[in-house]
């Protein structure tokens, strides 16, 4: 486990430098604890209702993340399971919006440096509203046993 | 007279402090603060001017000074090494005024000197100081997050 907080750690830590490119691709608009997220919708594998029979049978053994419990937002309403590439990584959200295409991204400011750093990759301005860009590389390698249930 | 000797007095709570004028880029009416979860304290969100993001360090909270907000000073500060825009709520009218530096009155944690314009006095800012040192407790580590 240490291992991979480490490399998640290094995730983070590439982020102070690596910023995101102006523009990213579709993105896939969720809300988790009241705030709406982003992520690539090129790193989205598939999204189903969490109460799926079938669906929980498929990842079984790939229990959700609480997504909103992991941002610090107090445990979630899980309602929608978004699965992200390769699939063996699932986000329990409230709610999955739209797709937006082509938002305009920019880097998270340096002075935000804690635990975000490795959530985020980026934030995205929308004419009226600032939504921050999922780091999926970080949630594939949350450890199994840190806001999963 | 030179920049360098110009300075932004500006209120936080009930006292008022300066910072030299090469330091601010400008002064923002208050503007809606773009809030999401982070770890990181006394970071409020972010102002969003002219395509640009600009976080927002809420010196007042971290010091538990209160008083109404009514302007956005933005001013860029340099952390660890790096340039970073930042905009702080004041809680009053700023002035820009021309003076002379001085010793501080007493040490006094984050206050580099003292400004006298005009007749009076106004503690000096340690603007880098102040803002790392808000952003720094907790930094990185698990604090609790908060939007």
């Amino acid at each position: 486990m240490d291992q991979l907080r480490g490399k998640a750690a290094k995730l983070g830590e590439a982020a102070r430098t690596k910023a995101p490119p102006a523009q990213v691709g579709p993105v896939i608009l969720f809300t988790a604890g009241g705030v709406r997220f982003a992520v690539e919708a090129i790193q989205v594998q598939e999204i189903r209702e969490s109460d799926q029979g079938a669906v929980t049978a498929k990842l079984k053994g790939t229990p959700p993340i609480d997504f909103a419990l992991q941002a610090g937002l107090g445990k979630g309403i899980l309602e929608r399971l978004v699965v992200l590439k390769p699939g063996l990584c699932v986000l329990g959200v409230t709610g999955v919006e739209r797709i937006a295409e082509l938002p305009r991204a920019v880097p998270l400011p340096g002075v935000f440096q804690g635990q975000e750093r490795q959530w985020y990759r980026g934030l995205l301005l929308f004419e009226n509203e600032v939504v921050p860009l999922i780091r999926t590389e970080y949630w594939r390698h949350l450890p199994a046993d840190e806001g999963r249930r | 007279m030179s920049d360098l000797s110009r300075f932004v007095v500006f209120p936080l709570g009930a006292r008022h402090y300066a910072v030299e004028s090469s330091r601010v880029s400008e002064l923002l009416m208050p503007l809606q603060v773009f809030g999401f979860p982070h770890t990181t304290p006394s970071l409020e969100g972010v102002l969003v001017r002219r395509g640009t993001v600009i976080p927002v360090v809420s010196l007042p909270l971290a010091y538990g000074l209160g008083g109404p907000r009514r302007l956005y000073l933005v001013t860029c500060c340099t952390l660890g090494g790096r340039p970073e825009t930042v905009a702080i709520p004041v809680s009053g009218e700023c002035e820009l005024l021309a003076g002379v530096c001085g010793e501080a009155a007493q040490p006094e944690q984050f206050i580099t000197g003292t400004l006298h314009a005009e007749g009076r006095s106004f503690p000096l800012l340690d603007i880098d100081g102040i803002v790392a040192h808000c952003i720094q407790a907790q930094a990185a580590g698990s604090g609790e997050a908060r939007q």
